[in-house]
């Protein structure tokens, strides 16, 4: 009998252990590997779809190939759960060795201590003169040394913004392509025939719709997002008018009355469905938008000018590769960064998702069609890079749940205009004047003008 | 050996009170020790105690009122057309009829399908864009402008609210259908000897007999409608501008999409003391120890 007990007892404590304890083993397998010379790091992929994966696979094979003692694990998180998980993993000390990183998310891991400085291996890396000098110059120098005195990612490709548009319901309407906002606002309203279930714009009303109008600010405020001390641009005058004559899209019925609960890829659908002429996305979409529509329906224009005959033009990069501060094997998984950073593994990453190559590209054979476009324009001597929100640990809050719940108050008439951007601004205000108090040092977000060559 | 027999329960339960405690009573004391902290994982930093500070600010959010109203209404109406429907339901099958097995498995379908795929469905089909039912509704001349369910903040609620109800009312067919099976024939036998009318036979035959099972399935239905917020989550993430957002959907939110434990928990404390006032005022109500004889 008493066997019998012990022994039940016995399965029952070793059945909660085991369920508790899996991931130590895991770490205990890698350390054994490691003295077998053969280690394993683990890198996650936080946007995964059927290409990246395909691209990654394969990527990941030759670099087996090429460094036979280590082998890379890949795991991916859908991207919305994304920042929600390495945020939990980080606490739990249970990051991957290798992470793509999104460059908004160092606001919160930076100072949590999640990740691992980059700038000893970068500063000796053979490639970096090779960079574009907006890789190198704005990336790397201004947007991560000078905030976080360290680099903490290498970045995989550039992202821009611009407009896909109908170029048939265009030629219909008999409109010229849109060079200007004012243009674009035009053939907003004329594009929209609702007996047609044809809107102009596909209005991103939910999931960082805001970003969306707040682009469309800033081309009204020079380029930049703060003024000097601090003081959000949201609370000028000129900005409460640039907000209302944007919201006026949604709100005289220039885009769909579901778009309030649009995001990306409800936005995204509603282009290529045929629903809406005009959409303001980044250089990623351009695959999507090959394979579901006919190339004489729909092309890319560059981001239209503002009344000042400058074009302000978010780009950074789209995601970077970071270390892990809890990585047993940084020497490896650095490794592993430089050989998915090489020149051609690059190029070959940024042609099979559509953004612009890290590197410079001096025979021009690079980049393929409409990205030498999005080069070209980021080139353009009237074009400028727009301040960004900053770095304060608030705006994950702000973008996750506080900015658009604010303006589809306004959309839906339950709150002013005026209203609206005051809770904005002043929550960004006192962030960021919070933020500069803490660390002085910190350059404010600003304008500046970028240079692929 | 005698003293350890008379230990023995204790040693047999042991490994159900470890897992208990590992995935109950931990989380739940950690949940209340979170509901007194500033405990954002985006501010990883700033952790630290902070007394009621968070308990001051969610019920200053000036979405509380509006999300307490809502979840009012979002059990109310759930969990009173389930019933309704669901009772109806069984007593339509209680009685044999060709084909009744089939139908049977038919109309319980919903019951086993995931939440996920409800809501996804549903969502699509009340799309305004391109969803079939305002398609057919225009094309049949019932409506002449698209009904925006999913987007307009007066409709958002009450088309989850709908979706709950369709998702929910086979629980209740099937917990009723098998109740009033036990109901034996002879009853309704001896009541039209006596000369009951239809009426009178559902009343004191049917309604009496099945009544206990009325209590606790509702008493059920009602804990678990109230926390359930993954319709909610799907359809419409709580919005537009939170006009569909319950308590527990509004928690997960505050958990998941603005990583601030600290005040979800303390939502979640307010919620499950919402609960047990509840279940203790229903209790009372029904006399639920007397089994149900109210």
């Amino acid at each position: 009998m008493l066997k019998k007990v012990t022994a039940g007892v016995l399965v029952g404590a070793m059945l909660t252990i085991s369920a508790c304890s899996s991931s130590n083993e895991t770490k205990n397998g890698e350390d054994k590997g490691s003295s077998n010379k053969k280690v394993e790091i683990s890198f996650v992929d936080v946007s995964p779809s059927p290409d990246r994966t395909k691209y990654f696979n394969e990527v990941i094979a030759a670099f087996e190939q090429a460094n036979p003692d280590i082998r890379v694990k890949m795991e991916t998180v859908p991207w919305d759960q994304a920042f929600k998980k390495l945020a939990m993993q980080g606490a739990s000390k249970t990051m991957p060795d290798v992470v793509n990183m999104y460059p908004t998310w160092l606001n919160t891991f930076v100072p949590a201590g999640y990740l691992e400085p980059l700038s000893t291996r970068y500063d000796a890396w053979s490639d970096k003169d090779k960079l574009t000098n907006f890789v190198s110059g704005i990336t790397m120098e201004e947007l991560q040394r000078k905030v976080y005195k360290e680099i903490y990612y290498m970045p995989d490709a550039l992202m821009s913004s611009a407009l896909f548009v109908r170029k048939d319901w265009f030629k219909d309407a008999n409109l010229p392509l849109p060079t200007t906002w004012d243009e674009l606002f035009t053939a907003s309203e004329k594009l929209t025939d609702p007996a047609k279930n044809r809107y102009g714009w596909a209005y991103r009303g939910s999931r960082a719709g805001f970003d969306q109008i707040f682009a469309y600010i800033t081309a009204v405020t020079g380029g930049e997002s703060y003024e000097k001390d601090g003081t959000s641009v949201l609370l000028r005058p000129e900005a409460l008018e640039a907000f209302v004559r944007f919201t006026d899209i949604y709100k005289k019925g220039f885009a769909p009355k579901d778009a309030i609960n649009w995001g990306y890829q409800e936005m995204v659908q509603g282009f290529t469905s045929g629903v809406t002429g005009i959409l303001n996305q980044t250089t990623e979409v351009i695959a999507t938008a090959k394979s579901s529509m006919t190339d004489d329906s729909w092309t890319v224009i560059p981001y239209p000018k503002g009344a000042d005959g400058k074009r302000y033009i978010g780009a950074s990069a789209t995601w970077g590769y970071s270390v892990s501060a809890e990585s047993k094997h940084k020497d490896e998984s650095w490794k592993f960064i430089e050989f998915l950073s090489s020149p051609e593994n690059n190029l070959k990453y940024s042609n099979a998702l559509t953004m612009i190559p890290i590197f410079k590209n001096e025979d021009k054979t690079l980049a393929e069609g409409p990205m030498q476009g999005f080069i070209d324009t980021l080139d353009d001597p009237d074009s400028y890079l727009v301040a960004d929100l900053g770095n304060f640990p608030e705006l994950g809050e702000f973008r996750e749940s506080f900015m658009d719940a604010e303006v589809q108050k306004y959309l839906l008439n339950k709150q002013t205009a005026e209203q609206t951007l005051k809770n904005l601004g002043d929550f960004l205000t006192k962030a960021q004047q919070k933020y500069m108090k803490d660390n002085p040092e910190v350059p404010l977000p600003h304008v500046t003008k970028p240079q692929m060559k | 050996m005698k003293r350890f027999r008379s230990k023995e329960p204790y040693f047999m339960l042991a490994p159900s009170f470890l897992l208990l405690f590992i995935f109950l009573i931990y989380p739940l004391l950690s949940s209340f020790l979170y509901a007194f902290q500033s405990y954002k994982l985006t501010a990883p930093n700033d952790i630290g105690f902070n007394g009621i500070a968070n308990f001051k600010a969610v019920f200053q959010d000036a979405n509380f009122g509006m999300v307490l109203r809502n979840s009012f209404l979002w059990v109310v109406l759930t969990v009173g057309g389930q019933f309704v429907l669901g009772f109806i339901l069984a007593l339509a099958l209680r009685k044999p009829f060709p084909g009744r097995n089939f139908y049977q498995a038919i109309v319980f379908l919903p019951w086993a399908v995931s939440s996920f795929v409800v809501g996804l469905t549903f969502r699509w089909l009340l799309n305004a864009e391109y969803g079939p039912v305002n398609d057919l509704l225009m094309k049949w001349g019932i409506i002449e402008n698209k009904i925006y369910f999913l987007s307009d903040p007066n409709l958002a609620l009450y088309t989850v609210i709908l979706t709950m109800i369709w998702y929910g009312v086979p629980f209740f067919a099937i917990m009723l259908l098998a109740a009033m099976q036990s109901i034996p024939e002879d009853l309704y036998e001896a009541a039209s000897i006596d000369g009951a009318g239809i009426w009178s036979k559902f009343w004191h035959i049917t309604f009496s007999y099945i009544k206990q099972t009325i209590v606790l399935t509702l008493l059920l239905r009602t804990i678990w409608v109230f926390a359930a917020a993954d319709l909610i989550y799907i359809m419409t993430a709580g919005g537009p501008a939170n006009s569909s957002n319950i308590l527990s959907s509004y928690m997960f939110m505050k958990a998941y999409a603005t990583l601030d434990y600290g005040q979800a928990s303390a939502i979640g404390l307010f919620f499950m003391a919402l609960l047990i006032v509840f279940c203790y005022l229903f209790m009372r109500a029904t006399k639920f120890e007397k089994a149900g004889n109210f």
